[in-house]
C-alpha cells in the first residue's frame, strides 16, 4: 500500500500547493509592483473565505460566491491601497509593515464583530470524490490543482500579453523612464493591488470546502506565503509557482514518512534553501 | 541680445532639492523651436537634476517651468510625459526587461514619427527587435532610446548624456542621429561632456557649476577657452 499512499499524499500536497500558490503569487505581485510586504493580505485570505460564506447563504451559487467575494476583496484592497498603503510607498519599510500589520488586527475584529470566534464550515457542496486505487480522493482536490495551474496560465498572458502587463514590467524595471513615458504609476499600484487582493480572496473562499473559515485563517495563511516568496525570490511569479509546489509537496509526503514533524516542514524546507540560494530559488525581481 | 524667437520650453529661477540639501541655485534657460541647447558641465555640477526636475522627478521650490506656454511646474511626470516632453536618461532610455519592440509598443504615439520612419532612417534597429533592452550594447542602447524618444512623437526631446560611455565612432553616429533629426524641426535640450559632439550639435550652450547657469550664449559666441575652463576635471 505505501506507493498508493504516496501517490495520494502527492495529490494531497498538490493540491494545497495550489492554494498557497494562488495566494502567494497575489502577495509576491503586489510586492514586485509596489515594493511593499503587505501583512494584510492574510487578512484578504480571511475575508475572502467569509465573504464567500456570506454570498453562499444569501445566493446558494458556490461559483457565484467565490467570483463576488474576490471581487469584493480585490475591491477592499484597492481602498486600502488608495486610502492608506499608497502613503507608505516612500517611508521606510517599519512604516509599512506597522501600517499592514494594524490593518490585520482591524480587519480579524471586524471578522470577530460580524461572524464571532467560532470556526465557520460551508455547508457540503456534494462536489464528491473519485476512486483511485481503491480509495476515495476528493473532486475537490483536483479542481483546486486545475485552477491553480489556469491561474498561472492567466497571469503568464497577462503579464506577457497584454499592455497592461507591460506597462507593469516596464514600471517595475525602470520606474523613472516608465514615468518618463507616460505610465501613470498610481494606476498601475491600485489595479495591481487588485489584482494581488483578489487572488488573496479566491484563495481563502477556495479553501472553504477544506477547511472552516476562523479569525486567525490569515495569520496561517501569510506566514506560509511569506516562506513561498521568500523561497522563490521577492517579486518572482515563476519563483512563488515553484516554491509553493516544493512547500506543498513536502508536506504531503513529508506526512507520510515524518508525521511529527509536519509543522516544521515547511521551515526546514525554506531553511535548506536558503543556504544554498540566499536570494531565493530565481532571485529577487 | 538673441534675436526673439518663440521659446519651446522656459525654465525660471529653477531651484531643486535633494531632501534638505538645495542642488540648483535659480537656474534659467530656455529652448527654441527647432533649437538644440547644450547644458554642459562636470560630473555633478546638477546637468541632470535640471532634466529631472523639468520633467517633475525632483522637489523644487519657488520657480516655473513653462513648457510650450504652459505652467508644467507642478505637474507629474507621467502627465509632462504625456504633453510631448520626452527624457531620455543617461542610462540609455530603454526599458531592459521588455524586448526592444515592447519598448516600442509602450511608447508608441500618433505622429510623424513611426516604427517605419525608425526603420528607414536607423536600419539597424529593425535587427534588435527581439532583443530585450539589458542585452544591448551601450550604441545600440543609445540608438533605441532615441528611436523609443521619437515614437512618443515628441514635441522637445531631452536626452542626458547621449554620448557618454561610447566609442568614437558611435559618437560620431549618434550625432548624426540628432543632426538629422533637427533637420527635422525637432528641438532638443541636451546634457554632455564631450566638447567636439557638443560643438557639432548645439545653437546654444550653457555651462552649470555648482548648481549654477555660470555662462550662456551661442556657441559662436563662447570663448572656447572658457567651455573648456568649465569642463576641465
Amino acid at each position: 500500500m505505501r506507493f498508493e499512499s504516496l501517490i495520494f499524499q502527492l495529490l494531497v500536497g498538490l493540491s494545497t500547493a495550489m492554494l498557497y500558490w494562488i495566494v502567494s503569487v497575489g502577495l509576491t505581485f503586489t510586492f514586485g509592483v509596489t515594493r511593499v510586504l503587505n501583512f494584510a493580505h492574510g487578512s484578504f485570505y480571511m475575508l475572502g473565505a467569509y465573504f464567500t460564506l456570506a454570498l453562499h447563504s444569501l445566493t446558494g451559487n458556490f461559483v457565484l460566491s467565490v467570483v463576488g467575494a474576490s471581487l469584493l476583496v480585490g475591491t477592499v484592497g484597492v481602498l486600502c491601497e488608495r486610502g492608506l498603503i499608497r502613503f507608505s510607498y516612500l517611508l521606510p519599510v517599519p512604516f509599512q509593515l506597522v501600517l499592514t500589520f494594524g490593518l490585520v488586527l482591524v480587519f480579524e475584529d471586524v471578522v470577530r464583530f460580524f461572524w464571532g470566534t467560532v470556526p465557520k464550515m460551508m455547508p457540503s457542496l456534494g462536489i464528491g470524490t473519485v476512486k483511485m486505487m481503491g480509495r476515495r480522493f476528493p473532486l475537490f482536490s483536483f479542481y483546486l490543482i486545475a485552477i491553480g495551474c489556469l491561474i498561472g496560465f492567466f497571469l503568464y498572458l497577462l503579464i506577457n500579453r497584454t499592455k497592461w502587463g507591460m506597462m507593469i514590467r516596464a514600471m517595475i524595471s525602470d520606474y523613472e523612464l516608465a514615468t518618463a513615458t507616460g505610465i501613470n504609476p498610481e494606476v498601475l499600484y491600485a489595479t495591481a493591488f487588485f489584482l494581488g487582493s483578489f487572488l488573496a480572496g479566491l484563495g481563502g473562499a477556495l479553501s472553504l470546502p477544506i477547511s472552516a473559515a476562523s479569525p486567525g485563517m490569515g495569520e496561517h495563511i501569510i506566514i506560509y506565503s511569506f516562506i513561498v516568496t521568500v523561497m522563490g525570490g521577492l517579486g518572482n511569479i515563476k519563483g512563488a509557482f515553484v516554491s509553493s509546489l516544493i512547500i506543498g509537496v513536502a508536506e504531503g509526503i513529508g506526512a507520510l514518512y515524518f508525521a511529527d514533524l509536519t509543522m516544521a516542514i515547511p521551515y526546514l524546507v525554506l531553511a535548506a534553501i536558503l543556504v544554498v540560494k540566499p536570494e531565493g530559488i530565481f532571485g529577487e525581481v | 541680445m538673441m534675436p526673439e524667437r518663440e521659446n519651446i520650453l522656459t525654465v525660471e529661477r529653477l531651484k531643486a532639492f535633494y531632501g534638505k540639501s538645495q542642488i540648483l541655485f535659480d537656474v534659467d534657460l530656455s529652448v527654441g523651436k527647432g533649437e538644440i541647447v547644450a547644458l554642459i558641465g562636470r560630473n555633478g555640477v546638477g546637468k541632470t537634476t535640471t532634466l529631472m526636475s523639468i520633467m517633475g522627478m525632483v522637489e523644487k521650490r519657488d520657480c516655473r517651468i513653462l513648457f510650450e506656454g504652459e505652467d508644467i511646474t507642478e505637474r507629474k511626470p507621467y502627465q509632462i510625459a504625456r504633453m510631448g516632453l520626452t527624457f531620455i536618461p543617461d542610462r540609455g532610455g530603454v526599458f531592459p526587461n521588455l524586448t526592444v519592440e515592447e519598448n516600442f509598443a509602450l511608447s508608441l504615439r500618433e505622429g510623424y514619427f513611426t516604427p517605419d520612419y525608425v526603420f528607414e532612417h536607423f536600419p539597424q534597429v529593425r535587427g534588435l527587435l527581439k532583443r530585450k533592452g539589458g542585452q544591448l550594447s551601450g550604441g545600440e542602447r543609445r540608438l533605441v532610446g532615441i528611436s523609443r524618444g521619437l515614437l512618443t512623437n515628441p514635441r522637445l526631446l531631452v536626452i542626458d548624456e547621449p554620448s557618454e560611455g561610447l566609442a568614437p565612432a558611435i559618437v560620431r553616429e549618434i550625432a548624426g542621429v540628432l543632426s538629422h533629426l533637427k533637420k527635422e524641426g525637432l528641438s532638443m535640450l541636451i546634457t554632455d561632456q564631450n566638447l567636439p559632439f557638443i560643438m557639432a550639435l548645439a545653437d546654444r550652450i550653457y555651462i552649470m557649476d555648482n548648481g549654477q547657469i555660470k555662462v550662456s550664449g551661442s556657441k559662436e559666441e563662447l570663448p572656447r577657452e572658457v567651455i573648456e575652463k568649465y569642463l576641465a576635471v
